[in-house]
């Protein structure tokens, strides 16, 4: 962990909050899925997706609206029941042994309701005292997260006043505060400003080089090309590809690369009454 | 070296030039300016002319009278400004960065607030010495007269300070206008009751049975007490002071005027302080707050539970949602009492139901608490929290609030019923309603949630979605919640109607033990529903 060790380093007082685990070898996975598969009535909306993401690896999301990111993230999670397939997460199923899975699990989910009406320092606390951290650790891991988010000046104010951006970050530093080993981001990155979705980049770095594992979903293809070192494409509930950028992207961009795959090109044809004006 | 006059002079400049620059305004403006100040001075004079109508009344009503009606201008001078001002026109603090000392300035400021609307304090004190006829009075009321001129300019000056330093504090802001409202609106009420019995007399016919019923209020008010206690208060020794002399307390006299005196040089001290106080360099430069745990979170253990029963007392305080439930609570004894009293119970029977249904709102209020803190479900199903950990976190601050409402309630029920043999029956039901409402309400939650409002919406807002109101919830969670009560509540009427001792407290030991076992088999069914149920809870809130 990136903080522990920062806190390690200029207050030797302070124990590290958790042991360093060995440089991760390429066959350990941080999470696999296999066959995992939710219908909503008739519509089939993930369909038998399989993803192994490697332990500490930046490991993008990405897919049109509607593919089925954010359902296929929930039912990593934990937070939407899958009607097939598996999740494990360092082997610990989420499904059947979930206390043990989501010890080491942090959550951002997109679209949930926060509780707006506490303060930030309250949210940390809230978080950290329901993940049954202690008083001394919560404190002292809030104090860090806060620094490094850039959060001290709003720590006392509500969580309903806070800017879009901000509130993505107060809910990423709760995902964080019990220290998991896989963090699963829906949206970090939506509607923040560049300077802050950079600070959270860097935070999100220095996780991984720690040894932590990542899997964020983004609308953005320039930016999960610019950030990720593995990428998954997704698409009307199927997986298109998976793996290591530079085995998915084939030498073109993560954009076009991404349109190919999903077919976007048919989309503009039968348009041909848009180039009879009708004056 | 600057001319020791400067600041007089400069200061004495600066007022005038404040005063003109009121005229630099539209006409019209000006115009209803100075028509407003016209007659302002004259109801002023006028009432202060029409004291000397008290001149020819009998000596204790004119005492009464002249207490609360000095009191209550001279608790006007100090709160109408702190309800009004939001800035001072000569900011000491203004003055700080000219190298003058404060102490000339505290004293400057008052001399000159002297050219000023403060000159319509003179006829009010003016007025008591048309009030006394005797000779020996009427010299204490002219040495009181200018003591109470200096105590009406400067509480209007720490009024002025006060309402200045709550400008940066809305909340108090509002608090303040709202108490001091209650206050005068109050002081003045108490003032015309003491006034009308030889008004009375005077109004027309249509208007007497309004008036007389109004002076059997103000006899069922003993509001002569009230001028008693009122007379040595600060705000009213000075007004009081003659009134002595005329009952022949020579000595009374003197002491309030000299205790008035000294009330005046408190005062006088106090605005010292309070221009030595604004005067002082800022020490804290404004840095980021961090460090403690906030609020609530020190009071619970650092555990899951504690967690969520920390986050629902802020809940409870801050969502408007839950605060309507309090607002709603003290309307049930007013009505409940008012239909039996329509009814014709006697008031002892009456007396004993509004606890009681109290109480059963209250506790099943959180019937629906899954559903009204959505927000929850998401964070508990992450952290995989305990079904029992979220439902007993959740109902705490209920059970806290419930303490708290019968520790008040039990004690104002027995008084008010007559009889302090009810406590043990009346907490029995009361703990039965209380504990198996709560149990019932937290199975209930948590097995059947039917659409709520948001999180930090506004209280009577519908959730935006048809179908289920939870009428059927609600009246389960009502029904059953009776049914736990209902030996207490027969034991206990048994006890009423016997006068038995030991019935109340088999009635207390019924309730307590139903409740309790309602308690814990509703935590035990609410927390495996949750344990079971938590993605499905999680995607019933989320269609809402």
């Amino acid at each position: 962990m990136p903080r522990a060790q920062g806190a390690a380093a200029k207050r030797p007082a302070r124990k590290p909050v958790r042991v360093l685990r060995p440089a991760p070898t390429t066959t350990e996975l941080a999470l696999s899925v296999r066959g995992l598969t939710k219908r909503f009535g008739t519509v089939t909306a993930v369909d038998s997706v399989d993803l192994q993401v490697p332990v500490g690896s930046f490991y993008g999301f990405v897919g049109p609206n509607g593919a089925g990111k954010t359902t296929t993230l929930s039912m990593v999670t934990g937070l939407l029941r899958p009607d097939a397939g598996r999740v494990s997460v360092y082997g610990s199923d989420v499904w059947r042994n979930p206390r043990a899975a989501k010890r080491i699990l942090g959550v951002l989910p997109d679209r949930l309701r926060l509780f707006d009406r506490l303060t930030g320092a309250e949210y940390l606390h809230h978080a950290g005292g329901l993940r049954g951290l202690s008083r001394a650790t919560t404190l002292a891991r809030t104090a860090d997260l806060v620094s490094a988010f850039g959060l001290e000046h709003s720590l006392h104010r509500f969580v309903s006043d806070y800017s879009a951006g901000m509130v993505k970050k107060i809910a990423i530093a709760a995902a964080m505060i019990h220290s998991p080993r896989l963090l699963v981001l829906d949206e970090p990155f939506e509607s923040v400003d560049p300077v802050s979705a950079q600070v959270v980049i860097d935070i999100l770095h220095k996780f991984t080089a720690a040894g932590g594992t990542v899997l964020l979903s983004s609308h953005s293809m320039d930016l999960i090309e610019r950030i990720c070192d593995s990428v998954a494409i997704i698409a009307d509930g199927r997986m298109l590809a998976a793996g290591p950028l530079e085995q998915v992207l084939e030498g073109s961009s993560l954009e076009d690369r991404f349109v190919e795959l999903a077919g976007g090109a048919s989309a503009v044809e039968g348009m041909e009454w848009l180039h009879s004006y009708s004056d | 070296m600057p001319s020791p006059l400067l600041l007089p002079r400069q200061l004495f400049a600066l007022k005038m030039r404040l005063y003109r620059n009121q005229l630099r305004r539209p006409t019209r403006q000006i115009v209803a300016g100075v028509l407003a100040a016209v007659v302002g001075v004259a109801v002023v004079v006028l009432l202060a002319v029409s004291a000397s109508r008290l001149h020819d009344l009998d000596d204790e009503y004119v005492r009464r009278v002249v207490i609360l009606g000095g009191s209550l201008l001279s608790v006007a001078a100090f709160v109408v400004p702190m309800m009004i001002a939001r800035s001072e026109t000569i900011d000491p603090r203004a003055l700080r960065g000219y190298g003058f000392r404060w102490a000339p300035i505290a004293a400057l400021i008052l001399v000159y607030s002297l050219v000023g609307p403060v000159l319509l304090l003179i006829p009010v004190v003016w007025a008591p010495l048309q009030v006394w006829r005797d000779d020996a009075a009427l010299g204490v009321a002219a040495a009181a007269a200018p003591l109470l001129f200096v105590q009406g300019i400067l509480s209007v000056r720490l009024g002025v300070a006060v309402g200045h330093a709550l400008a940066h504090h809305p909340r108090w802001s509002r608090r303040v206008r709202v108490g001091g409202t209650i206050l005068l609106v109050v002081w003045a009420a108490a003032f015309l009751l003491a006034a009308l019995p030889r008004i009375a007399p005077h109004v027309s016919d249509s208007a007497r049975p309004a008036a007389n019923s109004l002076l059997r209020l103000s006899a069922y008010l003993h509001l002569d007490t009230v001028a008693d206690s009122l007379e040595w208060s600060p705000f009213a020794m000075l007004w009081s002071a003659p009134s002595h002399v005329v009952f022949g307390n020579a000595r009374g006299g003197a002491i309030a005027l000299f205790l008035g005196a000294g009330g005046v040089l408190v005062l006088v001290v106090a605005w010292f302080a309070v221009v030595r106080y604004v005067f002082q360099p800022t020490r804290r430069i404004p840095v980021e707050r961090r460090g403690g745990v906030p609020g609530w979170f020190r009071r619970v253990p650092s555990s899951p539970t504690g967690a969520i029963a920390a986050r629902s007392f802020i809940y409870w305080i801050r969502d408007p949602r839950y605060r309507a439930i309090f607002g709603f609570l003290p309307v049930i004894p007013v009505v409940t009492l008012l239909a039996m009293w329509i009814g014709g119970i006697p008031f002892p029977v009456s007396v004993l139901v509004p606890l009681p249904i109290m109480m059963l709102i209250f506790a099943s209020s959180t019937h629906n608490d899954v559903a009204w803190d959505s927000s929850a479900v998401w964070t508990h199903v992450v952290a995989q929290t305990r079904g029992t950990d979220d439902r007993v976190g959740r109902l705490v601050p209920v059970l806290v609030f419930g303490a708290v409402l019968a520790l008040i309630g039990i004690p104002l029920t027995a008084w008010a019923h007559g009889d302090w043999n009810i406590v043990p029956a009346m907490t029995g039901v009361c703990g039965a309603l209380l504990l198996g409402g709560v149990g019932i309400a937290s199975g209930l939650s948590a097995r059947f949630p039917y659409p709520a409002s948001h999180p930090g919406d506004p209280a009577f807002q519908q959730p935006q979605v048809a179908g289920e109101t939870g009428a059927g919830s609600q009246a389960a969670a009502f029904f059953l919640t009776l049914l736990v009560a209902t030996p207490a509540i027969f034991t206990g009427i048994l006890a009423l109607v016997t006068s038995t001792e030991m019935w109340t407290w088999v009635s207390l030991g019924l309730g307590i033990a139903a409740g309790l076992i309602t308690l814990m088999i509703g935590i035990r069914v609410g927390g495996v529903h949750f344990d079971r149920r938590g993605p499905e809870l999680l995607a019933f809130t989320m269609r809402n």
